[in-house]
């Protein structure tokens, strides 16, 4: 075996240059995949946490067709969740807390300057605010949070605080939304996603009266207890639709709304290294291109080695190793140009945008890439090999 | 005395498109423990098909080879590999020495095909170089060495395994005379001292005197015994 890998480096040797570009095709094709999967895991990580910090126990209804795609408030069609619907749905029972909200963009003028933004209205009785900060992770920075009593307050995020407008949005300044003056008393930290970081935020009946509206963007519901919140969402399905006499609205378990999510990103991250799985057939095209040179330009003396004893076997297993050598050589390097990237790329994500990816390189991508570039190295080998073990001996030996 | 490679009336038939040409036509031979043959022919006579046929690299199309009075005709590649590997030692024209393996490593080879313990391997190639005269050079690859130097470790390389057979094919072909004759005295001795069965194909008629067995061969068929 050591005899085999020492044979082999020494044939990959004689040939650098041609090696060398042989490898390059391999450690393109891998560091892809490895950078791919390596960001891939490192959003989904990052969307679980965020999910986990939701809690299991929530229920998120919002208007528009149960078909449409994702989540989201700001969906159009569909009848919109008023009131009526908040007191249908306080009727299920197992439910701690019903929370409406609205999020809709507005004009903020602050000085001469103004600019357009999401503005989300959340209650501010004590047992919502709890609930709403869990579920946003949102923690205040500087400043307070809102009372009961307060009306035209506003808690801006990170991203209104630190660049939306020229200078500086602080506490105690006032800004307008759409007309009305409201008193900046909280500045969030920052959150990590340019939505929340750019959502100024306002008690709830401040939100319907400058936005002018009385329709909800989502309700949420907080279940008593974890264990029954798919029997409470479908007792809530069931009653909303009888009101409704349609299904017009959209219900997602926090459950659900992970596991779409999480669908989602794999979906996407099989697409992409799918891509990337395709250079690096390319690259065994390559393998397997060197490797019949190869094979061709040694016909003597594998005319020589099956002459002196060596068996089909020995001879094709001296090819193989060499081509699982190059596929194994590609892997371990193009792991880690492909880590490189990946750091690369977390790296001007957290520096240049607010959306913080923390790459994962698990070993079992490490594992799992190096034994995909030796399968790759070897399947491509393997014709050349056998073409090279089932020569006649007496053809080969008066090869010219 | 012991036959050990023994052709009955063999024949080797090539196709060449729609013309058969009968490369050996009906030929039987046997090599002894302790012979020494040569072979002489003009080119186009049949002689390389001969030492292909006795050296087990191809099959006949009519006869029977036998290796230690077994047939040989129902055997696969890998049985016939074995047997080479055993018992016949290969000497080429053209040396066919690999030109990235010193000739330590050379020497190694059919050992290592042989499933030989590496330190024994070495032990052993090391020992059969310093025989042929090259006991200094043993790192030097074969770029790096005369025409007599590289056959005289294809010699050692023949000797590998300890075959029963040397079959030389034109050792001297590409040599100046002074180093085919050190070729030549060595394929002597290995006869003459260790009692091996050596075959040379040779045009060189004063070399081939040297043989007790002495085989011309024309148009595919034997012409002379002696």
């Amino acid at each position: 075996m050591i005899e085999l890998v020492k044979v082999a480096f020494r044939n990959l040797m004689q040939q650098k240059v041609r090696s060398l570009l042989t490898l390059l095709g391999i450690i393109i094709g891998i560091a892809a995949i490895v950078a791919l999967v390596s960001v891939g895991d490192g959003l989904q990580y990052a969307v679980n946490q965020q999910f986990e910090m939701l809690g299991m126990d929530k229920i998120m209804i919002s208007p528009g067709s149960p078909k449409s795609p994702g989540f989201s408030g700001l969906a159009f069609g569909g009848r919109a969740l008023n009131d009526r619907d908040i007191k249908i749905i306080e009727k299920v029972g197992g439910i701690e807390t019903v929370a409406p909200m609205i999020v809709k963009s507005a004009t903020i003028k602050m000085g001469k300057e103004t600019i357009y933004t999401y503005v989300a209205g959340i209650p501010t009785e004590k047992k919502f605010m709890q609930m709403i900060e869990d579920m946003q992770g949102y923690k205040i920075k500087e400043g307070r949070n809102f009372m009961e009593s307060d009306k035209y307050v506003a808690v801006i995020g990170y991203g209104v605080h630190n660049d939306l407008f020229e200078k500086k949005v602080r506490v105690r300044e006032k800004i307008k939304i759409n007309n009305r003056t409201f008193r900046v008393i909280g500045i969030m930290e920052k959150i990590g996603n340019p939505i929340d970081d750019y959502t100024i935020t306002v008690p709830l009946e401040a939100s319907k009266e400058i936005l002018n509206t009385t329709d909800y963007s989502y309700i949420i519901v907080d279940v008593k207890d974890t264990e029954d919140v798919s029997k409470v969402a479908d007792k809530i399905k069931q009653e909303l639709k009888k009101d409704h006499n349609a299904e017009d609205f959209k219900l997602q378990t926090s459950e659900q709304l992970k596991d779409t999510a999480a669908s989602i990103l794999s979906i996407i991250q099989a697409i992409f290294v799918g891509i990337a799985a395709i250079s690096l057939v390319v690259g065994g095209i390559g393998i397997m291109n060197t490797m019949l040179m190869a094979v061709m330009e040694r016909t003597r003396e594998i005319g020589v080695m099956k002459a002196i004893g060596a068996t089909e076997k020995r001879i094709m297993s001296i090819f193989l190793t060499e081509s699982a050598f190059v596929g194994m050589i590609g892997g371990v390097l193009g792991i880690a140009l492909g880590s490189l990237v990946s750091f690369g790329v977390s790296h001007a994500a957290s520096m240049y945008t607010s959306v913080a990816i923390k790459t994962i390189i698990s070993p079992y991508l490490v594992v799992g890439a190096l034994l995909f570039s030796m399968v790759v190295g070897i399947i491509s080998g393997a014709y050349p090999a056998l073409r090279a073990a089932r020569m006649d001996p007496v053809e080969a030996l008066r090869w010219e | 005395m012991r036959s050990i490679i023994e052709l009955k009336n063999v024949s080797k038939i090539y196709q060449l498109g729609k013309v058969e040409v009968k490369a050996l036509n009906n030929v039987s031979f046997s090599i002894g423990s302790s012979d020494l043959i040569s072979i002489m022919g003009p080119s186009g006579s049949g002689k390389s098909t001969l030492l292909d046929i006795i050296g087990l690299l191809t099959k006949p199309t009519l006869g029977q080879v036998f290796v230690d009075h077994v047939p040989t005709t129902e055997m696969d590649n890998d049985q016939m590999a074995e047997i080479r590997r055993k018992k016949i030692g290969f000497i080429f024209q053209t040396f066919n020495l690999i030109p990235r393996l010193t000739a330590l490593e050379n020497v190694m080879l059919p050992m290592w095909f042989a499933g030989v313990p590496d330190e024994e391997k070495k032990k052993r190639a090391t020992h059969l170089l310093e025989i042929v005269g090259l006991g200094p050079r043993i790192n030097h690859r074969p770029t790096e060495m005369s025409g007599g130097e590289r056959q005289r470790v294809a010699i050692a390389r023949a000797l590998a395994n300890n075959p029963e057979v040397i079959l030389a094919d034109e050792p001297t072909g590409n040599l100046d005379s002074k180093a085919g004759e050190q070729v030549i005295d060595i394929l002597l001795k290995l006869h003459k001292n260790e009692k091996r069965a050596v075959v040379i194909v040779t045009h060189d008629p004063s070399l081939a005197r040297k043989a007790k067995k002495r085989i011309k061969i024309k148009d595919g068929k034997i012409v002379k015994r002696g």
